[in-house]
């Protein structure tokens, strides 16, 4: 198939399933920015290899991103991309008085802090809601990884979700590292 | 309570992805790229050979990221080319990392920064012009472990000293703070969580949460790791400094300006960087700029001398955050 074909059918294809994919890179990433470029970057090997795929390639897609994210992908950006905002174009800063923490930043800002390897196992159980098998299999290593990792992760995630308790309500702000 | 965190985890997962949409182009960005990566690995595969028969640094020529296009006597090198000696330059054990680093940054507009225990935070919003924090440019010195921040705020008055000593798990942090004639030093992140100072003017807006629980890393790696984040374009030469820099643009960014990193030929080091901090309010909403010019010097008495944190005469000492 030519390159512009492939193109094409990929397009059909996004406008369908395209919004799922980006909300499991998204997470997987940990910002919408760098989600987008986590599904382009799947996007590119899917293009890649698009003779030898058959069938949908939204398998292969996410077993992609999945393989990307855990090996600690590149392109996270951990130190600068976690100040892009993901509030919306039309939301104004509250005039004298703090804003309140927005929760698609909290949460985000959250799954930013656990190692690629446990943000992708906690995504693969509970937000794709996938067998601790399938997880191992979507991330290429073992189901005892998988239970390691979820286990780690999420202990992880209760320790700093306890510690915003103690903040001052409603503060968050960030660091440059 | 596991039980909880799972509930909080779905809900807002759920919440923080709702919403979302594929930016238009992307199937065809993914495309162009993988057919451009394709032909530039190809050609870098060709310039490598070439650079080492010549034995010199390599000459950027070109306005495109496309493969190079040879001819002349000048050797044309393609972004992945340029990019990857940049990398092999910033590499912390390549002999151009015993050098020291100095940076004048520039940050528009000005926002809130103070310091803490291994890092600084930083919170943008209303600049506040009255605020106390108030940072509009910084000078800065890194060698090794060693790191130094002077902030100063839009009347060139000094705001804070900031240096961080010692790698590992322990850091030394010293900071002065000349607004109320301080200084502290701790060692780690200290007895206690810093509490974190209200850095900005009347409103801050909410940024997301850094990892307080790691120091503030390396400028060269912060420039890695936007090499690594973004794909690259060459902009062509300007002068930077004295030197006819490479100018590497960042290519696909949603920030109203993409970020650029300008790079001496000669040696393949940064000696200036565009980046956005942050955005707020999507593509067309306000950006905070930051660009940070650098010069690279040998670690002679005098360079290094600047990396201390000279606490000044009569200042009391605090503790820490």
């Amino acid at each position: 198939m030519k390159p512009d074909r492939a193109t094409a059918e990929l397009e059909k294809f996004l406008a369908v399933r395209g919004e799922a994919l980006l909300r499991t890179a998204t997470l997987l990433a940990g910002e919408a920015g760098s989600g987008e470029d986590l599904l382009q970057a799947a996007l590119e090997r899917l293009l890649r290899h698009w003779r030898s795929i058959e069938g949908s390639p939204e398998g292969y897609l996410r077993r992609t991103m999945y393989h990307l994210a855990a090996d600690g992908w590149r392109r996270q950006a951990a130190w600068r991309r976690p100040l892009r905002l993901l509030q919306a174009a039309n939301r104004a800063p509250a005039p004298d008085r703090m804003a309140e923490v927005d929760l698609r930043d909290a949460m985000l800002g959250l799954l930013r802090q656990l190692p690629a390897r446990q943000r992708a196992a906690i995504v693969a159980r509970y937000w794709e809601q996938l067998t601790e098998a399938e997880a191992a299999q979507a991330l290429g290593c073992s189901v005892g990884t998988v239970k390691s990792a979820t286990s780690r992760g999420l202990a992880r995630l209760r320790e700093l979700s306890e510690s915003w308790n103690d903040e001052p309500r409603g503060v968050k702000e960030a660091t440059r590292s | 309570m596991t039980g909880d965190i799972e509930q909080l985890l779905r809900e807002g997962m759920d919440r923080a992805t709702r919403g979302l949409r594929v930016p238009e182009g992307l199937a065809r960005e993914a495309a162009r790229r993988a057919r451009q990566r394709q032909q530039a690995t190809r050609a870098v595969t060709a310039a490598g050979t070439a650079t080492v028969m010549a034995g010199t640094a390599a000459v950027v020529a070109g306005v495109t990221g496309a493969p190079g296009h040879h001819g002349g006597t000048g050797q044309v090198q393609t972004v992945a080319y340029v990019v990857s000696r940049v990398e092999r330059a910033l590499a912390p054990h390549s002999s151009q990392s015993r050098l020291v680093s100095r940076m004048q940054a520039r940050y528009s507009p000005a926002f809130g920064e103070a310091p803490l225990p291994e890092s600084t935070v930083i919170a943008l919003g209303p600049p506040g012009s009255n605020s106390p924090w108030q940072v509009s440019t910084e000078a800065g010195w890194e060698y090794h472990g060693l790191r130094r921040q002077t902030a100063f705020n839009r009347a060139g008055q000094p705001v804070f000293d900031f240096g961080l000593s010692g790698t590992g798990r322990a850091p030394v942090t010293t900071a002065v703070i000349y607004r109320d004639r301080t200084w502290w030093r701790v060692r780690g992140m200290g007895p206690t969580p810093p509490k974190m100072p209200h850095t900005g003017g009347t409103a801050i807006t909410i940024l997301g949460i850094g990892n307080m629980r790691h120091p503030a890393p390396p400028w060269r790696l912060v420039i890695l790791k936007d090499l690594a984040s973004h794909r690259f374009r060459i902009a062509g030469h300007q002068q930077v400094d004295g030197v006819n820099a490479v100018k590497l643009v960042a290519v696909g960014k949603t920030a109203p300006e993409p970020d650029a990193i300008w790079v001496n030929p000669a040696t393949f080091l940064p000696v200036r960087t565009l980046s956005t901090l942050a955005l707020i309010g999507g593509r067309h909403g306000r950006a905070w700029r930051e660009q940070i010019d650098f010069q690279w010097l040998k670690p002679t008495r005098a360079s290094l001398a600047h990396l201390g944190v000279p606490i000044p005469v009569g200042y009391t000492r605090v503790p820490a955050p």
